[in-house]
């Protein structure tokens, strides 16, 4: 392979058949420079196109709350197979004030430590049910919803004809929007 | 915090309709599929053993989940999807809990990828309002205790009409569970889920390791329950104990069945009623007649009767002592066997108190071995071993164990001389003194007063000297006088075979030209590292042997072998035949000269042979040369080529076929060529044997005035004086070449037919056919007759001149014609 070009043609002359440090600046460069053109473009080619999850700091107020307040471990029993709550802090509360008609509806709150929530409205008298369930990063709900019944037996609840949304349903929004005006009345959040 | 096993298992929920009346209550298929049922529950516990990863939910905190799978209900969303994700294909959604919908740390799988479904992953799911369109998979999920009351409860509280089948399946299958395995952990979570075309059974770790199931066996209906628990075995004072009685009865849970113990027990042995368990530790020794009994609430039952036997546990004990000499520098070794009549033997544990220094125990294999050091000899030294079995009855031992000197072997250990090999080798001899050995030996009053053996076996001087001649085994009888008795030890030492030694060398250039010069330098290596020698046989001088090389030096063709032979001290030899093919040599080009003189024409050819390729030229006419023709243009010598279709080899045995062809070309006038061609056939077939001579045959001819090329293409152009004047110069040019071409020897074919025979002294004769055709002459005369020829060579040339002379009928008449050549290099 020849590298002379006639650029500085005396000195080649010189050198003979050798390789002059020029020469071998030259290639690098291009080597160099096809590298970037090839290569750059592969990094992070991959990459999904996302959207950042949008945090709602209610939830982390709501999971501090229910973390830092005793387990209402005995009134919450029944329910915690029916919902995965073993191991959970949970605090189960009438959602209403007495004489209010709501005072037989309950609200059940259950932190796990990783902060994942979940928030069950539980009406004994038709035995409905609405489960929020939010997971501490990011902050996405889910809800299910459907019956609880109760057994005997067992001395726990149990659900039945239950069923998942993702607070599409116009149920679980209102079950949402009561949640947190019930924790705004009470909490100050 | 453990983690869950989640039995999972998975059938079609065709094969779950298989019951003879689906409509009916759940439990009616039962009878028909049992069996199913049972396969069911098993695969079931094996899933649960083997694959404990299936859900990955943790123990107690968390529900036990399965992964459902799901997909878009809307497939534009599953290609915006696929943009975002850059993936292929649509997704499909894992679901680790269907009930919970898809949550982060679901899975997103694509054609090409898979996505964690984090927060980012499940906004954007949302935002793009996948979420909403999953698909609602089937899912039924029923959960209870693994009590069959709990579950025959729910199905009567819930109002669906498939969760009460569900609740009612899963009591049905807790009762075979119940049934087949004599009780389930009812205080557990078991959760069936039917999701799609799976059934899946979940239940934490615990269901598993509380079901009983040791006494697999489906306990048919007998209207009473069954013991199934086997009679306790045998009980130690003063050891722990427990035995517990499990019955079924197929017509009732196992939890409503109750136990009772009738009889006398010993002192520390108590019943406990409400876990039916027979425990305690006993303290008296005796036989105690007990009956077990078990009692469903109709009142019908089943009884054990048995005797419990008490006795003192017996400790385990060794099956033989270890060795009490160990002799220094030597291995000592003992295998610890426990024996134990209330025990295996290798239940029983046995542990080392103490040992000697440098014992080593390998407590696995139960083997002591021990170098005793030189240091420890005339000293003695303690093993002590504990054995305990799994009663706790132990045994201390200590064994005294006493280090004597190589030298002083007691020959009552065996008198085993050591000789300094443990492998002979086929022909070598060996030479043993037994020097300190027999001066030990002699202090104990034993001499060694010979040593027999097969082959070459010499005992002298209290000197041994053996040579093994085959390989295999070499049986040596030591014999002894042990103060007035006598003894004989054989030792038996494998001989290895002694392997010829093999040639690694290869003739490489085996096929040489004659006169080229060649050597070979043989090389033979002996496995076991002996001394080779080396040594050649060859037939012809010409292929020497120096001692160390073969040399060759060959003028002549011809194979030239040689037959090596390498030898190592033991005599085992093997050798190698190497041939040498010594080839012609290449003549180099030959160059011929020949004149034919035949019907009045003297042709000449000159030709340079290559061997297979020849060149040269040829002329009809050797005065012509160079001069102009009638045509005006001047005459030159043809330039043919040609070739030995017979080629190269048959050349070198006197058979050639040569064939050439030629060409000149002459210009009359710068627009007129014209030209002649010339051919030659020359056949020549040697006999074997060559005083037989050979048969030569030919053809040669030419036509000196054979072709007219003239360049007509500018002809338009003249005109006028022009046209007379090429007319002119023109009509010369072609009056020329239409006499040569009339010429009596414009066309000229020589042929012959001739056998020769060598009559000696480079002359050869024989009869001959000849012919010569001349058309424009009208002769085509034949002629037969004989011929002489005298053939001389001077080193590399040779000339060669042939006479004929032949009649011929038909106005041939007689003729003579002459041949002659000269040659240089030539093979003819």
């Amino acid at each position: 392979m020849s590298f002379r070009r006639g650029r500085g043609g005396s000195a080649r002359v010189e050198m003979g058949e050798a390789i002059s440090f020029e020469d071998v600046l030259t290639v690098m460069t291009v080597l160099l420079l096809l590298r970037l053109v090839f290569m750059v473009p592969l990094v992070n080619l991959d990459k999904a196109k996302t959207i950042s999850a949008r945090s709602d700091k209610y939830w982390s107020s709501q999971a501090a709350y229910v973390l830092n307040h005793p387990d209402d471990s005995a009134r919450a029993e029944p329910y915690r197979n029916a919902f995965g709550l073993q191991g959970q802090i949970a605090q189960l509360n009438p959602v209403g004030e007495a004489g209010d008609g709501h005072d037989k509806i309950l609200f059940l709150e259950a932190s796990a430590p990783d902060s994942n929530l979940t928030v069950l409205r539980h009406d004994p008298g038709d035995g409905s049910f609405i489960a929020m369930s939010v997971q501490g990063r990011g902050h996405s709900v889910t809800f299910r919803r459907g019956k609880l019944i109760w057994s005997k037996e067992e001395s726990e609840w149990f659900p039945a004809s239950d069923s998942v949304d993702y607070g599409s349903r116009p149920e679980s929004k209102a079950m949402e929007i009561q949640f947190r005006e019930w924790t705004k009345g009470r909490r100050g959040y | 915090m453990g983690r869950v096993q989640s039995a999972k298992f998975k059938v079609q929920k065709s094969i779950l309709k298989t019951g003879k009346n689906r409509k009916s209550r759940a439990w009616e298929w039962r009878s028909g599929s049992w069996i199913l049922i049972l396969h069911f529950a098993l695969c079931t516990l094996i899933f649960a053993f083997f694959f404990p990863a299936t859900a990955s939910a943790k123990n107690g905190s968390e529900p036990l989940n399965h992964y459902g799978l799901t997909a878009l209900q809307d497939t534009g969303i599953g290609v915006k999807l696929m943009g975002r994700f850059k993936a292929k294909g649509q997704p499909v959604f894992l679901i680790h809990d269907p009930n919970l919908g898809l949550m982060q740390g679901d899975i997103m799988r694509f054609q090409d990828k898979a996505v964690l479904v984090d927060a980012d992953v499940w906004q954007t799911l949302n935002d793009e309002g996948a979420l909403g369109r999953l698909k609602v998979g089937p899912v039924l999920r029923v959960q209870a205790k693994a009590s069959q009351a709990a579950w025959e409860t729910r199905s009567k509280l819930v109002t669906g009409q498939r969760e009460k089948k569900a609740y009612l399946l899963g009591a049905e299958l807790l009762k075979i569970l119940e049934e087949t395995f004599g009780g389930i952990p009812s205080r557990q979570q078991m959760t069936m889920v039917f999701d799609g075309s799976n059934l899946i059974l979940l239940a934490p770790d615990e269901f598993l390791d509380q079901l009983k199931y040791a006494t697999v066996r489906r306990v048919p209906p007998a209207g009473k329950p069954q013991i199934l628990t086997a009679a306790p075995g045998k009980l130690f004072t003063g050891m722990p104990f427990r035995w517990q009685a499990w019955a079924a009865d197929p017509a009732e849970p196992a939890a409503m069945l109750r136990y009772t113990l009738f009889g006398d027990l010993p002192k520390g042995l108590a019943w406990d009623a409400g876990t039916h368990a027979l425990q305690g530790a006993p303290e008296e020794e005796g036989q105690w007649r007990l009956t077990a009994e078990a009692r469903n609430s109709s009142g019908a039952f089943d009884t054990l009767a048995f005797a419990l036997s008490v006795r003192r546990n017996v400790p385990p004990g060794l099956a033989h002592p270890p060795k009490p000499v160990a002799v220094a520098g030597q291995m000592w070794s003992y295998r610890a066997e426990a024996v134990d009549p209330d025990h295996e033997g290798s239940q029983v544990r046995i542990t080392a108190l103490r040992m000697p220094p440098g014992m080593e125990f390998d407590s696995l294999a139960r083997q002591f071995q021990w170098y005793p050091g030189d240091s420890l000899s005339g000293r003695t030294l303690e093993l002590a071993l504990r054995l305990e079995d799994a009663a706790g009855g132990i045994s201390d031992s200590a064994f005294p164990v006493k280090v004597i000197p190589a030298t002083d072997m007691l020959w009552s250990e065996g008198i085993k001389p050591s000789l300094p090999w443990d492998t002979l080798k086929q022909g070598r001899t060996y030479a043993w003194e037994a020097g300190a050995s027999a001066m030990a030996w002699a202090q104990q009053g034993v001499t060694l007063t010979g040593v027999s053996g097969p082959d070459f076996t010499e005992f002298k001087d209290g000197s041994l000297r053996l040579r093994p001649a085959e390989a295999g085994a070499y049986s040596l009888t030591f014999t002894f006088d042990v103060q007035g008795r006598k003894m004989e030890h054989t030792i038996t030492l494998p001989v290895r075979p002694d392997l010829a030694p093999h040639f690694a060398s290869e003739l490489g250039i085996w096929r040489l030209r004659a006169g080229e010069r060649a050597g070979y330098r043989p090389v033979a290596v002996d496995g076991d590292g002996d001394q080779v020698s080396m040594s050649a046989q060859a037939a012809d001088p010409r292929l020497a042997w120096d001692g160390e090389r073969l040399l060759l030096s060959a003028d002549l063709p011809g194979l030239y072998s040689a037959h090596l032979t390498a030898t190592d001290p033991a005599g085992h030899a093997s050798s190698q035949w190497i041939a040498y093919k010594v080839e012609q040599a290449d003549r180099p080009t030959a160059w011929l000269l020949e004149n034919r003189i035949q019907g009045g024409i003297s042709t000449w050819t000159l030709t340079a042979d290559f061997g297979t390729g020849r060149i040269g030229l040829f002329t009809p006419s050797l005065d012509r040369v160079g001069r102009e023709g009638l045509s005006g243009a001047r005459a030159w010598p043809y330039l043919f080529i040609g070739g030995n279709l017979l080629g190269r080899e048959n050349e070198k045995i006197g058979k050639r076929l040569w064939v050439d062809a030629g060409l000149t070309m002459r210009m009359p006038d710068s627009k007129v060529a014209t030209g002649g061609l010339m051919g030659r056939i020359l056949g020549e077939w040697t006999f074997p044997d060559q005083a037989l001579g050979k048969i030569e045959f030919e053809m040669q001819g030419h036509v000196n005035q054979a072709i007219v090329v003239a360049d007509t293409s500018n002809l338009h152009f003249i005109y006028g004086d022009a046209i007379l004047e090429f007319a002119q110069k023109f009509s010369h040019v072609v009056d020329g070449i239409i006499q040569e071409a009339t010429a009596k020897d414009n066309i000229v074919l020589f042929s012959r037919l001739e056998a020769w025979s060598r009559l000696g002294a480079g002359f050869w004769a024989g009869p001959g056919i000849w012919r010569e055709e001349m058309p424009n002459d009208h002769r085509y005369f034949q002629r037969i007759g004989g011929g002489l020829r005298y053939q001389a060579r001077l080193s590399d040339a040779i000339a060669a001149n042939s006479l004929r002379a032949g009649w011929g009928s038909g106005g041939a008449g007689w003729a003579v014609f002459w041949t002659g050549r000269v040659s240089i290099h030539s093979p003819f």
